[in-house]
């Protein structure tokens, strides 16, 4: 075996909503009331565009969320018993392991040659000097980084571009193709029709998008492969590579957190609204309690308690991988359970309202019991409600893994995370000259995150909201 | 342009009275969506006179509103009028720009609409919301406004106007509210009102006084008014003129005592002949369906088949405070007797709020009882526990007033259907199942493929046939209908209650049937209980209640409903 796979915990979970999410549409294809929205959405530009988007950041989550233990080699003796060693790596990890494995010393600059900081070097006349030092890695193939660099930049580039630009045709091509043998019409018909208005997917927004991905893709690794475009931080790692390991932890807290909401909120909102009577009231007791507490505060003291349960019992945990993925788990879960109630109170207020409307007093008319009226008259009829705010709620739980991070009760330092290194850029602001990459690239990365996943949220509204159908 | 024929009349009268306050002509408004453009009113013309009322009547769909919102051009963004001039006093509504049309809104003409609850601001007082349109276009004062609205209360006839000008819609009954959008509609006293359905949402008493009232105010203001609706009845009460609309065409104009004598289109025949009246009792509505008429099956009387509901209470407790004590109670249904016979109609008539439909749901434990007794083929309905009552749930079954919200929009018709004979095993297995389905489908008339398709796709009334199925498909014996073709068009209605006739003729099912329309009533029910505040004050077969009514409350009602002889045609 070349590797040794590991299972975290929030792998399987994540791999687990991956899985119900493709069986959903699965189902959803074959009920005509529910694929309809979708196909809206699909129609929309703007919603084209941020599921693409987001594809590409759940993509690197995925990747990011296979791992294994590499196997070590062993140069003496190729007949010992196989050893793997006791690194945890990810598929995503070993695809950019030249960004992994090319530190520094230090700080550096995006596409620097030197360090940011001056060393006392010895030259070989024996005298001594204070210099900038050449990196290691970055621009290490230049003899002469001054006059070189700029060229080799724009070469680069230009030979990343080209390659997208291969890609993206051949891709067009292939696509066009297959459509026209699918519709069984010419090829020209096809790309006529695919970019005319009667098309449903609107393809050319669709190109651009797809396009300008594969550029950035291309372009980055040309550059990457030579320099640290990001430039470094502190300890001389790649903030590139920081930067999208991050993307996993955001996509997980984003996508775990909400979905740890969603049992809660559905059972307590719904039996609320359809019971009434004493249990409605325990149920509102217990989320007006919970909103009255601070939420920075039950976080605080969860993560705090976790802390210590981690720090006697170090026994348990085969790796520091282990104890970080273990932290990250429990920050969703209680991000999870503060953040439950909005949800439960909108589906208390549409329960009340339903349980009186006439279809479900007809299901109670022919002795349909109280479970069976619930998961086929209730639960179908505030599905919209449930999907609306499960992906407004995403951004901004990605949003409070910073902000968590950032006052040190979000996710183990150790781990990758766009709010530990905004909180490293604390430092960092602070330096003369300033070092701004770090949090410049943090706040990119989850900007956009952000902004496609709201973007994708407003679409995904309108096309549920059954006020706004037209017909 | 036609050159003008030299009219008898003395040529020194003002022209405003030769000419028409208001005249439409070859008006085609359409609707365009991405993909398809629908034609709504199509070349209509039509002339309204000053001080005259002038009816557009049709079925729901017809084109009646959007003709009325073209002339005054607060048409929804979808719609465009495409051709045809709107004259009104003289200048083209239709080539004004808005700037100048908003004066004419309000002052020249203003219009009054069929939902009185959301027509008015919930939380600006109703003086307020008068006195708002004068200010703007009567340049009044405050005060000067506030008198004014004083005076128009009063005008409407509102009690205590003083009272009143300080009040909130909320506090206000629907009928008040109408009088209060009456009211902001002749704040500048227009020369033409346009009135969209404004009776429509109203109880039969309110309405006349309404119609009463509009009727009065009139002669008052002598403005002209645009009447739409789509009740025959009230068209004969307030109509100088008629149009009649269908799928955007005017295919009859003609004044009241023709149209209401001789109606020159067959369309108008056939809106007369859906009618329920008394004459048409135990005849279908419906002769064009060429269906013989089901003779009713024979069945032996016996003693225990007649639903017996005996002294009925329903009490809904008023909470309030931290621990929710009970403070008092709502007296819904206050001690209501009745006997439904096997295979007979009774009819449960009442304004709303009288809680008839809470007796319906009360018989069938929708809502639990407070008190009183309904007893079945010998067993206590009131009392039976859960598993008792599961077994019965069977025999009684009911059908909603409205047919949109009476079906799960997510499940397909085939699975609502379905449901009773499921939970209720009547059926157990599957494919027999389908097999009824199908067979229900066909006996309701509509299509085999319907099952596989969902409720938004059917129009009202073919959901009411299909919750008619739905309710069949247990077999029962006595089916509560509450309101089943009140929101339904007359034509609808027509076909929905001989569907419901043809089934108590085959099967000998019962009806308990809520409705507060007499003339359905007089067509369809053996029986008929008056119910008002609670309590049944009247009670006795249709003949006799309706032509003899005994108990003051029914002879208010009775009086109230407009009266209409439907023309014979001769043969």
């Amino acid at each position: 075996m070349v590797a040794k796979p590991v299972f975290l915990t929030t792998d399987i979970l994540i791999f687990g909503l991956l899985l119900f999410i493709i069986a959903f549409f699965i189902y959803a294809s074959r009920k005509p009331h529910m694929i309809q929205p979708w196909r809206q959405v699909v129609r929309n530009k703007a919603g084209v565009i941020s599921i693409m988007v987001l594809s590409v950041y759940v993509c690197i989550a995925l990747l990011d969320s296979m791992h294994f233990h590499p196997r070590l080699v062993n140069q003496e003796n190729q007949s010992a018993e196989v050893r793997y060693s006791g690194d945890v790596l990810s598929m995503f990890d070993q695809i950019v392991s030249k960004l992994r494995a090319s530190t520094e010393k230090t700080y550096s600059a995006p596409f620097a040659a030197q360090l940011y900081a001056k060393e006392t070097m010895q030259l070989p006349d024996g005298t001594k000097q204070r210099v900038y030092p050449r990196l290691s890695w970055g621009a290490a193939h230049l003899d002469d980084p001054e006059t070189q660099k700029t060229t080799d930049i724009i070469k680069l580039g230009l030979a990343g571009a080209l390659k997208a630009f291969i890609a993206v045709t051949l891709c067009i091509a292939l696509l066009c193709f297959y459509l026209s043998v699918k519709a069984k019409k010419s090829l020209r018909t096809t790309v006529r029709f695919m970019f005319s208005d009667e098309s449903d997917v609107p393809w050319a927004t669709v190109f651009i998008t797809f396009a300008i991905i594969l550029l950035m893709l291309f372009a980055g690794a040309e550059w990457a492969s030579k320099y640290h475009v990001l430039g470094t931080d502190k300890i001389g790692e790649d903030v590139l590579y920081q930067a999208l390991k991050s993307i996993r932890t955001g996509v997980v807290i984003g996508a775990l957190a909400t979905l740890l909401t969603l049992p809660l909120a559905i059972t307590l909102g719904i039996m609320a609204g359809y019971f009434r009577g004493w249990v409605d009231d325990v149920i509102q007791y217990i989320y007006t309690t919970l909103n009255s507490i601070p939420g920075v505060l039950l976080i605080a003291a969860a993560v705090l308690t976790l802390h210590v349960y981690i720090n006697n019992h170090e026994e348990d945990f085969s790796s520091l991988t282990q104890r970080a993925d273990l932290r990250l788990l429990f920050l969703c879960l209680i991000l999870g359970l503060t953040s439950w109630t909005g949800l439960c109170r909108l589906l208390r207020a549409e329960t009340l309202k339903l349980r009186e409307v006439d279809f479900v007093q007809a299901a109670s008319a022919f002795g349909v019991g109280p479970t069976q009226t619930i998961f086929r008259h209730v639960l179908p009829n505030v599905m919209h409600i449930v999907l609306i705010t499960l992906v407004l709620e995403f951004s901004g739980l990605v949003m409070a893994e910073a902000v968590l991070s950032y006052i040190n009760i979000g996710v183990d330092p150790t781990m990758n995370s766009w709010g530990n290194m905004i909180n490293s850029a604390r430092l960092q602001m602070a330096r003369e000259p300033v070092v701004w990459w770090s949090l410049a690239a943090s706040l990119f990365f989850m900007f956009t995150l952000v902004l496609f996943a709201n973007l994708f949220a407003d679409v995904v509204r309108d096309a549920l909201d059954p006020r706004l159908v037209k017909q | 342009m036609p050159k003008k024929i030299p009219s008898s009349r003395p040529t020194d009268r003002p022209k405003n009275e030769q000419e028409p306050l208001l005249r439409v002509e070859n008006l085609t408004t359409i609707f365009e969506t991405s993909r398809s453009t629908m034609a709504a009113v199509k070349n209509v013309s039509f002339n309204v006179k000053a001080g005259e009322t002038f009816a557009l009547v049709g079925e729901s769909g017809s084109g009646k509103s959007i003709t009325a919102l073209s002339v005054i051009r607060l048409l929804p963004d979808a719609a465009k009028v495409t051709a045809g001039t709107v004259k009104f006093d003289g200048t083209d509504l239709l080539m004004l720009p808005e700037r100048d049309l908003r004066d004419i809104r309000g002052s020249g003409i203003s219009m009054i609409f069929q939902e009185p609850m959301t027509s008015l601001n919930p939380v600006v007082k109703v003086g307020k919301q008068i006195s708002e349109v004068l200010m703007r276009h009567q340049s009044m004062s405050k005060a000067q406004a506030r008198q004014r609205a004083l005076d128009l209360l009063d005008a409407v006839k509102i009690p205590k106007p003083g009272y009143a000008i300080d009040t909130y819609a909320h506090e206000l009954s629907g009928g008040m509210k109408q009088r209060v959008m009456i009211a902001i509609a002749l704040a500048c006293e227009p020369k033409l009102l346009i009135a969209d359905e404004p009776t429509t949402a109203l109880d039969v008493t309110i309405q006349a006084q309404v119609l009463d009232l509009i009727n009065d105010l009139q002669q008052q203001f002598k403005m002209a008014i645009i009447f739409i609706t789509h009740d025959l009845g009230v068209v004969k009460q307030v109509a100088d003129h008629v149009a009649v609309m269908k799928e955007g065409e005017i295919v009859e104009q003609s004044s009241n005592e023709v149209f209401f004598t001789s109606p020159q289109h067959p369309y108008s025949w056939e809106l007369f002949a859906a009618l329920p009246t008394m004459e048409k009792r135990g005849q279908p509505l419906l002769a064009s369906h060429g269906k013989q008429k089901t003779q009713p099956v024979s069945y032996v009387a016996e003693p225990n088949d007649t639903l017996r509901v005996n002294d009925l209470k329903v009490h809904f407790p008023i909470r309030k405070g931290f621990l929710k004590r009970v403070v008092g109670h709502v007296k819904a249904v206050d001690g209501v007797s009745l006997e439904i016979p096997k295979g007979k109609t009774i009819a449960l008539v009442g304004e709303s709020g009288s809680g008839k439909t809470t007796v319906g749901k009360g018989i069938l434990r929708l809502v639990q009882p407070t008190a009183g007794e309904v007893t079945y083929l010998g067993l206590p309905i009131h009392n039976l526990d859960r598993k008792q009552l599961l077994g019965q749930r069977a025999n009684l079954q009911i059908i909603f007033q409205d047919p949109y919200s009476s079906m799960n929009p997510r499940m397909l018709v085939g699975e609502i259907i379905e449901e009773g004979m499921k939970a209720l095993k009547v059926i157990d297995d599957a494919k027999a199942r389908k097999v009824r389905v199908l067979e229900l489908l066909e006996q309701v008339g509509l299509d085999k493929d319907t099952h596989l398709r969902y409720p938004h796709e059917f129009s009202g009334g073919q959901r009411q046939r299909i919750c008619i199925a739905r309710a069949l498909a247990v077999n029962p014996k006595i089916i509560i209908c509450d309101e089943p073709t009140s929101a339904l068009d007359v034509s609808v209605q027509a076909q929905i209650l001989d569907l419901l006739n043809d089934l108590q003729n085959q099967y000998g099912i019962s009806y308990l049937f809520i409705t507060h329309n007499m003339s359905v009533v007089a067509y369809f029910a053996d029986r008929v209980a008056v119910m008002y505040q609670g309590k049944i004050v009247e009670q006795g077969d249709v003949e006799q209640v309706l032509t003899n009514p005994t108990h003051e409350y029914t002879k208010a009602l009775l009086s109230a409903v407009p009266k209409l002889v439907p023309p014979v045609q001769a043969a």
